[in-house]
């Protein structure tokens, strides 16, 4: 006699709808967390070009990266060929270890910072590289373009 | 009396022929499948991925990730029907699941000259409501991948997979649909939780 199948496929079902739940529950916390807003945060370790300590005249654009992922330093490498007047600073994320310099060498004559302490991701809440986040002169935050949007339209980054 | 459910003491269904004749269903499958590569092919060329690999290549390796989720797809309802003590032939109801794929191959194709809007009324009432300028999808990308396809051809999709379970499983229409409904609204609500999971605070573009 075959074994019966009913319990194990209740129980399959059962999970499923568990496994929903859940999903639902971290979707709510995560969605009703109080994210602080970005900074320029003088924690950034500097890599190349400027502190973030340094107090700058500009506004500034702020890419999180990753050398890991080829698709986000295509979109960095572009951007650091545009013809703007902000300071474009990109931002190593999600990396416990220093990155490495070679991965980071076609972004020319570019700032780059390390969010050492993982403040991109556990503080703000922001999880998609190539994002760029604009910061006025003084360093006020403004806005996020997402990834696949024109990093440079009609003279901003005045 | 209490008596055990098992697969010989579960209904069997009737009549549940194969959607095509024999000699004919593994070309009718392989057409399916090309249509999938042929949508994926268009797909990566307008939005590239990045990916380090050739698009055809890429569209292939898609195409088996949609066959996987078809096979998913027709698994989790044998296990439904089966937790409720009715039997759904896996392979028959796969191979339904893979041909009634076509209104979504349809439905992308018919969506896809209109991805920066202006499609006219009756595409956007067959390929789904994302392509309807002014909705709440073009705000929120979570939502555009949830629920921006509703249309008449997913309707059909899914009002011929629930038909196809009740012929399979012998059960009412009615009930059939019912559970299609059901298990469609709760996979289509998870892909926006995961999708608004995925981005964080990060906006996501396309609207």
């Amino acid at each position: 006699m075959r074994p019966a199948h009913a319990p194990a496929a209740r129980a399959f079902c059962v999970a499923f709808l568990a496994v929903f739940v859940l999903l639902g529950v971290i979707w709510a916390m995560d969605r009703t967390h109080r994210w602080a807003t970005p900074r320029l945060e003088a924690s950034f370790v500097p890599v190349r070009g400027e502190s973030p300590r340094r107090a700058t005249s500009r506004a500034t654009w702020l890419m999180p990266i990753h050398p890991g992922c080829p698709s986000c330093m295509a979109r960095a490498r572009a951007l650091s060929g545009e013809a703007t007047n902000a300071r474009i600073v990109f931002l190593v994320v999600d990396r416990s270890q220093p990155p490495p310099l070679l991965a980071l060498s076609d972004l020319e004559a570019a700032t780059i910072w390390w969010d050492s302490g993982g403040v991109w991701r556990h503080q703000w809440g922001h999880r998609v590289y190539g994002e760029i986040l604009r910061f006025d002169s003084r360093g006020r935050y403004e806005e996020t373009k997402p990834p696949d949007s024109a990093p440079v339209e009609g003279g901003e980054g005045e | 009396m209490n008596v055990q459910v098992t697969e010989d003491t579960m209904p069997r269904p009737r009549s549940y022929p194969w959607p095509y004749a024999a000699w004919a269903l593994p070309f009718l499958l392989l057409y399916v499948e090309w249509s999938w590569w042929d949508v994926f092919v268009g797909e990566l060329e307008t939005n590239p991925t990045g990916i380090p690999m050739p698009i055809p290549a890429a569209a292939a390796l898609a195409v088996c990730g949609k066959l996987l989720a078809h096979a998913t797809e027709a698994a989790f309802y044998v296990l439904l029907w089966r937790a409720r003590g009715a039997r759904l032939p896996f392979w028959r109801f796969l191979s339904y699941v893979v041909a009634v794929s076509l209104a979504d191959v349809f439905s992308f194709n018919l969506a896809q000259p209109f991805q920066n809007g202006g499609a006219p009324a009756w595409r956007v009432w067959l390929a789904g409501l994302h392509l309807a300028s002014g909705t709440p999808f073009h705000d929120s990308p979570a939502l555009r991948n949830a629920f921006g396809s509703i249309g008449l051809l997913t309707a059909t999709r899914i009002a011929m997979t629930g038909i196809t379970q009740a012929k399979g499983t012998g059960r009412s229409r009615f009930e059939a649909l019912a559970w299609t409904v059901g298990v469609w609204l709760v996979t289509r609500i998870a892909v926006w939780w995961a999708f608004d999971l995925i981005r964080g605070m990060s906006p996501l573009g396309g609207g």
